[in-house]
């Protein structure tokens, strides 16, 4: 028997759901088929038995069928235009457009059901929504290939060839339909079964990263990776084979990039990889006006031992040479299931932070240890502390802290200071000359982003660094400036260039926008921030009795700083 | 025998002392709460579309001159540097909220969230723009009750109620057209 005819009878009508279930497998694997309905010029149908009516009546549909001793040949060719259909409001697709060729030989209805297939499908357009993911196929055409056999119920692909935001290969897969839902089956699938995906980096992260997360994570739109990508079935693990760079807002941030990592698909198993580059460039990542020379500023030829096992990642040690200093870290893990971060042995050693930073006229030595990052909630919590020898003094931070995931991103540390040289600190800058020693400390310093979110402030002079104490007219103006006076020195006072003095003290606390500002030496209604000594020199006083000062008003006074007093001056 | 009896009475005496003077004061500022709300949302609402387009400048000392210009707040608001940058994202953001708040697809909940009510009459390009476009806003006003709430004091239990509080402003001042809960489940259209 042999017939060639357009699409009739149960068997055709097996076929096309056959095909169509075997797409939304490959394609959008979930649709329920009383979703299906079709809204092209030719196409008006609610379910797919509606659907099959209209196909089978258009003339482009083309349906053979062949019956000799061997079974059933059947050959199918369909085109449907503008489908459209929706699980729900996240997962979609519309104005579809399919090429399907299917090709079938062999017993369909016996009970031992055993058949090849040959099958060719083509999308030149649509939009598919699958959220946060949306895909416009005519952006993207693409075309499945795929042979292979149907028995007993399960679907064996000999050879599969996808291509189009990537491309994928395989061989020898078999689908277990009948044994869905069980996902060690799908286990079994990547096991047995030979494949390999290639994608053109760029292309892939635009469409499947920074389309789709660029609104709830904006850094995204700024990195632009390049080059290739390739992962392949290995049998008990994935290779994972990358090659390109990072750009960051359009310029270099990682060049010569290479990763070579393998996953194991089995829980026993770790597997041993790498990440390396050639140059690592961080101008492009720090806030202009901040280093140097930031195009310069690089890390250069590394190699970052990769280990991944089934539930977590880990990588390190690393050590890189920066600003003639060195920060390194023994290892990171990761955790797949908990999607949290540790980090250990994390060191910095002789870090000269006055080579790398533009505008610091001091040196800036930075060593510290931190053994361990751990997350606390969307908290990075840092244990250790990092040790600054600054201006004859030294600076010590603990307690630091990142939110690296948070809508605006945060960190914080406590800051304690002690015998810091005044005169290193000032001389070279417009505040004004002071010369002496300070001690204190910033406790609960929260930064939001660039800005200060909260920080507890005290600066006293340090009793135990014996040094001259002298402050410059300049330097009154501006203090009385901060202390929302107007910053001018009486005649009698603009005689001197400067005074000395007994004792700095001020407290500062920023929290919720507002400053609170006082001198920490007290005398009746009055609070000093400067006192003088027995013998004479000057007082500045803080005239504004609550010490609040709202976030604007400071930033007014700070700007103000340089340019010229309530705040009244005593001079004797 | 009659001392150690006398003992349990004394400790049972003195747990039931302590235990009946533990008493839990939960204090929610919700005037604090009303008023950050008001300014908040005023700001957000009443400024929208001014800074659309500008680039936001980073250096070391930027805060000092770049913030000044969208503060403006009295020593009373509640405000910091995580709420600012939160209301200068949702400024922006809600030039492009509005249209479709005003068309009816996007309703303001009573748990101060945006949902959206319909999608019809969109192509799957805008569903998937809009519905990015919500979870972004809704991100955002999650972080932002957040902050509020830290900077009032208020324990992280309490949130709901200053979800709540902030609902009733961002529905005072949702553009007409745009759905609004008025009970749990009951949505009008303003």
């Amino acid at each position: 028997m042999e017939g060639k005819a357009r699409l009739s009878g149960v068997k055709g009508l097996f076929l096309a759901i056959f095909m169509i279930l075997a797409l939304w497998f490959l394609c959008c694997s979930s649709l329920d088929a009383s979703l299906l309905r079709a809204e092209g010029p030719q196409l008006h149908a609610q379910s797919g038995k509606a659907l099959w009516e209209i196909l089978r009546n258009d003339p482009n549909n083309e349906l053979e069928t062949k019956k000799d001793g061997q079974g059933l040949h059947v050959k199918l060719r369909l085109l449907i235009k503008g489908l459209a259909g929706s699980r729900d409001e996240d997962h979609a697709f519309e104005d579809l457009d399919l090429f399907l060729n299917l090709k079938a030989d062999g017993a369909f209805f016996s009970q031992a059901q055993d058949f090849s297939w040959r099958f060719k499908a083509a999308w030149p357009k649509g939009q598919l929504l699958f959220f946060p993911w949306f895909l416009d196929l005519s952006q993207i055409k693409g075309s499945l290939k795929a042979e292979g056999r149907v028995r007993r119920g399960n679907i064996y692909i000999d050879d599969l060839r996808l291509y189009g935001p990537f491309s994928l290969e395989a061989r020898g897969v078999r689908l277990p339909f009948k044994e869905r839902g069980n996902s060690s089956n799908y286990l079994d699938v990547l096991l047995g079964a030979g494949w390999e995906l290639r994608a053109d980096i760029k292309r892939t992260y635009n469409l499947f990263v920074k389309e789709a997360f660029s609104d709830s994570h904006p850094f995204v739109k700024d990195f632009g990776p390049e080059g290739s990508f390739v992962a392949k079935g290995l049998g008990k693990k994935i290779s994972l084979t990358l090659l390109g760079q990072v750009l960051y807002k359009s310029k270099k941030f990682i060049e010569g990039l290479k990763a070579a990592v393998y996953y194991p698909l089995l829980g026993e198993m770790c597997e041993k990889g790498f990440v390396s580059w050639h140059d690592i460039f961080l101008g492009p990542i720090i806030p202009k006006g901040i280093f140097r020379t930031p195009e310069n500023i690089g890390i250069s030829g590394k190699k970052l031992p990769v280990t991944l096992c089934h539930d977590r990642g880990s990588f390190g040690p690393l050590s890189l040479d920066l600003g003639n200093g060195t920060i390194s870290f023994g290892q990171a893990t990761f955790l797949f299931s908990r999607g949290t971060l540790v980090l250990r042995q994390i060191r910095i050693a002789g870090l000269k932070v006055h080579r790398l930073l533009r505008d610091i006229p001091l040196e800036i030595n930075v060593d510290g240890s931190l053994p361990e990052a751990r997350f606390q909630g969307d908290r990075l919590v840092f244990k250790g502390s990092l040790n600054v020898k600054v201006a004859g003094g030294m600076v010590q931070i603990k307690n630091i802290w990142v939110e690296p995931y948070a809508a605006i991103f945060r960190w914080g540390a406590d800051i304690f200071f002690k015998h810091i040289n005044l005169k290193a600190i000032t001389e070279n800058t417009s505040f004004g000359l002071v010369t002496g020693a300070v001690e204190g400390w910033v406790k609960g310093l929260v930064m939001s982003g660039s800005q200060p979110e909260a920080f507890d402030l005290l600066v006293k002079t340090d009793e135990k660094a014996s040094r001259s104490k002298k402050i410059s007219i300049k330097a009154i103006e501006n203090l009385s400036i901060l202390g929302g006076g107007g910053g001018s020195v009486s005649f009698l006072g603009q005689l001197f260039k400067e005074f000395s003095y007994s004792k700095i003290g001020i407290s500062c606390r920023l929290k919720n926008d507002v400053f609170e500002l006082h001198g920490l030496y007290r005398k009746g209604d009055r609070e000093y921030l400067v006192k003088r000594g027995f013998f004479g020199g000057v007082n500045v006083i803080n005239m504004n009795p609550k010490g609040r000062i709202s976030f604007r008003d400071m930033l007014d006074r700070l700007k103000r700083i340089g340019e010229s007093s309530q705040s009244k001056v005593e001079v004797r | 025998m009659n001392g150690k009896r006398n003992y349990s009475f004394f400790i049972t005496a003195v747990l039931f002392l302590v235990t009946a003077c533990v008493t839990v004061n939960i204090y929610f500022p919700a005037a604090e709460v009303r008023k950050a709300a008001e300014d908040i949302v005023k700001d957000v609402r009443q400024q929208q579309g001014q800074e659309n387009g500008q680039e936001s400048t980073t250096s070391p000392t930027s805060w000092l001159f770049s913030v000044s210009e969208a503060h403006a707040a009295s020593e009373l608001t509640v405000s910091n540097a995580t709420i600012r940058q939160l209301k200068d994202r949702m400024k922006k953001r809600f030039s492009s909220l509005a249209p479709y708040m005003k068309r009816g697809l996007v309703g303001e909940g009573l748990n101060g969230l945006l949902s959206i009510r319909s999608l019809a009459g969109l192509g799957l390009r805008e569903k998937a723009a809009l519905k990015k476009l919500v979870e972004a806003e809704n991100k955002d006003r999650m972080a932002l009750y957040k902050a509020v709430a830290q900077a009032l004091n208020i324990p992280a239990s309490q949130i709901s109620r200053v979800q709540a509080i902030f609902a009733q402003q961002w529905q005072k001042t949702a553009p007409k057209g745009a759905f609004i809960e008025k009970k749990p489940g009951k949505w009008v259209r303003k």
